[in-house]
């Protein structure tokens, strides 16, 4: 039986769902996103929406992606160096705060020598730890999506994970997902919202140091 | 007794021609007879399936009865041409496949040039296949000479997505057979898609079936013609009876599969697609491309040469596609291969699979497209062999 959801939690759900659904709408892409995409959906399966929702609505109190080998796919970006995020969700609202963990690695092609090769860089974007470490939320570099080989980021090893960790204007996980957001496309994710997204934009984003995003 | 294969066009000569190309296919000469049906038996086996929806919707029959299209009920293959101007009843080669599927006990149904470049062989970069049409396989006229829609091993052109019609005779029979008493089963479980599997299907692919409840579509309400849509499809039709009804779902169901789901090699996965993501399956064989074209097979997994502990992952319902096939998403996150334990330090051996000649060749051999599919692994490649063959459409080349 589905748990009770909250209206922030409701929030969130509604946020990922649509996340995942703009990677979908996106009709055609570069050859080279193409190629990342391609590359990158051996190892990091696409959750569709219909899935995340159903996973998403059966653990509305806590949720790792990760266990489930299940990453969204977010639009790729192709202004300056075209890449491809991918997004790990974790979050957890039986703690008091709620504590959430995304993960997104930007994936992109090198080319040296004639030779392509697939690298990407990471970043974790969390809200306060336990603990007398990172106690606001803050973004670090992150160099795996987990422990474990399979999701070790190409490329990524020298990258320091511990510090710096940057201080981010946000009070609870949506708007650190919408922080990730703005972080990732600009103004430009203003013009992909719909009706529920823009008015969860618009109650977050007034308590925000976002001003000049005109919603 | 040789199993029939029945040829229809409303002309003879050209009938004939069609006769002449499968005649020549020596493979299949000890267990099949091809037979051209004559313009004046075609009609009237035509008359006669209309005849039988008809009585099906009075509720008149509740068998396949004995009458003029029994030669249609007797053919374990019906090759039926797409333009038939010159019957008096005015139908095309569809409206036959349509109604040979649904009124009588037929078995694949292969028509001929409905869609361009009609009987010139090609190769189709979309990859999307024809779900549409209710003919099992849709070809050019002159791929029916093909030895390789027949029989294995094959050489030169030949679409990874034909199955083997001979092999495809035996599996429908089979499928009607596990049908028999399961038609009122959910569909996406009774074929393995369950709990969270069935969620893994795209939108586009799972409203075949229903565009509302999907996942408790049964095979009976698929078929019913206030169902999907793409069963049954007259105002008020209604099957002639049971057997009917699984040969119906049968018949969708499997091109549902092998058209919508397969060729994205995201859901299910074939052999020679999964050893081009993981070679590792292939052991210490993997150097050689003699065994990486083992794979290119329509043959069952234990032949083919590959690891035996991803067998737990194949998709068991072995008869509802032309080939072996295994769930992706349980194999691309199963630790004991090697490709997904340590995912960047892969050795690429330089080896593609050619959807053309169902082979593998070295990269700089092959050219590659982007196929028209909702999955991520849409880049593919062709051998591209040279004029009378044509690829299409041309513009996937350069995407």
């Amino acid at each position: 039986m589905n748990q009770p959801v909250n209206m922030e939690q409701r929030e969130l759900m509604d946020l990922l769902i649509w996340i995942a659904q703009l990677g979908d709408k996106v009709q055609s892409v570069s050859a080279k996103v193409q190629k990342i995409q391609e590359r990158t959906a051996i190892n990091y399966r696409k959750i569709r929406d219909r899935e995340l929702e159903a996973l998403l609505l059966s653990a509305p109190l806590g949720l790792r992606l990760l266990d489930r080998n299940v990453f969204i796919y977010l639009p790729a970006i192709e202004k300056g160096t075209c890449f491809v995020p991918i997004l790990g969700v974790e979050y957890d609202y039986s703690l008091h705060p709620p504590e959430i963990h995304l993960k997104v690695a930007l994936f992109l092609i090198s080319e040296n020598d004639g030779l392509e090769t697939l690298n990407a860089i990471g970043y974790r974007f969390e809200t306060p730890h336990e603990g007398v470490r990172h106690r606001y939320c803050h973004i670090q570099h992150i160099i795996r999506f987990d422990q474990s080989e399979r999701y070790k980021l190409p490329g990524a090893e020298w990258v320091p994970w511990e510090y710096p960790a940057f201080p981010v204007d946000a009070q609870d996980p949506i708007e650190l997902l919408i922080c990730m957001l703005v972080s990732l496309y600009d103004i430009d994710i203003i013009k992909k919202l719909d009706g529920k997204t823009k008015t969860i934009f618009e109650t977050h984003i007034q308590r925000m140091k976002l001003h000049n995003l005109n919603l | 007794m040789k199993k029939k294969i029945l040829i229809c066009d409303d002309s003879l000569q050209v009938g004939g021609v069609f006769k002449q190309k499968v005649d020549s296919v020596e493979s299949i000469k000890d267990s099949f007879e091809p037979i051209l049906a004559s313009q004046e038996q075609l009609e009237q086996a035509v008359e006669a399936l209309e005849a039988r929806r008809l009585h099906a919707i009075e509720k008149k029959i509740f068998d396949f009865p004995d009458d003029e299209a029994i030669i249609i009920d007797d053919s374990a293959i019906l090759i039926v041409d797409y333009a038939l101007y010159d019957l008096e009843a005015k139908v095309t080669g569809e409206r036959i496949a349509y109604l040979a599927r649904c009124y009588s006990r037929c078995g694949i149904i292969v028509a001929l040039n409905q869609f361009p470049p009609y009987d010139d062989e090609y190769f189709d970069l979309t990859l999307c296949g024809h779900l549409e049409s209710y003919a099992d396989l849709n070809i050019p006229s002159n791929s029916l000479a093909n030895t390789g829609l027949w029989t294995e091993p094959w050489s030169n052109f030949r679409p990874w997505g034909w199955p083997l019609l001979p092999q495809a005779v035996e599996k429908f029979e089979h499928l009607v057979a596990e049908l028999d008493g399961n038609l009122d089963a959910k569909i996406l479980e009774f074929l393995g898609f369950k709990d969270t599997k069935s969620l893994t299907l795209p939108r586009s692919a799972i409203e075949f079936l229903s565009q509302e409840n999907p996942e408790d579509m049964t095979f009976r309400d698929f078929v019913d013609s206030n169902g999907s849509g793409n069963g049954l499809r007259g105002r008020n039709e209604q099957p002639i009876n049971d057997e009917a009804v699984a040969r119906i779902a049968a018949a969708r169901i499997s091109s549902w599969l092998e058209y919508d789901i397969l060729p994205g090699q995201n859901i299910l996965i074939d052999a020679p697609h999964l050893i081009s993501r993981f070679p590792s399956l292939l052991g210490e064989k993997v150097k050689d491309i003699e065994f990486w074209d083992r794979t290119a097979s329509l043959s069952e997994p234990d032949t083919i040469g590959l690891s035996s502990n991803i067998k737990q992952f194949r998709f068991d319902k072995s008869n509802w596609l032309s080939r072996p096939a295994w769930f992706w998403n349980d194999l691309s996150n199963f630790e004991e291969i090697k490709e997904v334990r340590d995912p960047w330090f892969a050795p690429n051996l330089g080896y593609v699979f050619c959807e053309d000649i169902s082979k593998f060749v070295p990269l700089h051999d092959a050219r590659s497209f982007v196929a028209d599919l909702e999955s991520p692994f849409v880049q593919r490649y062709v051998k591209y062999l040279e004029h009378p063959l044509t690829y299409k459409p041309i513009v996937r080349f350069s995407l």
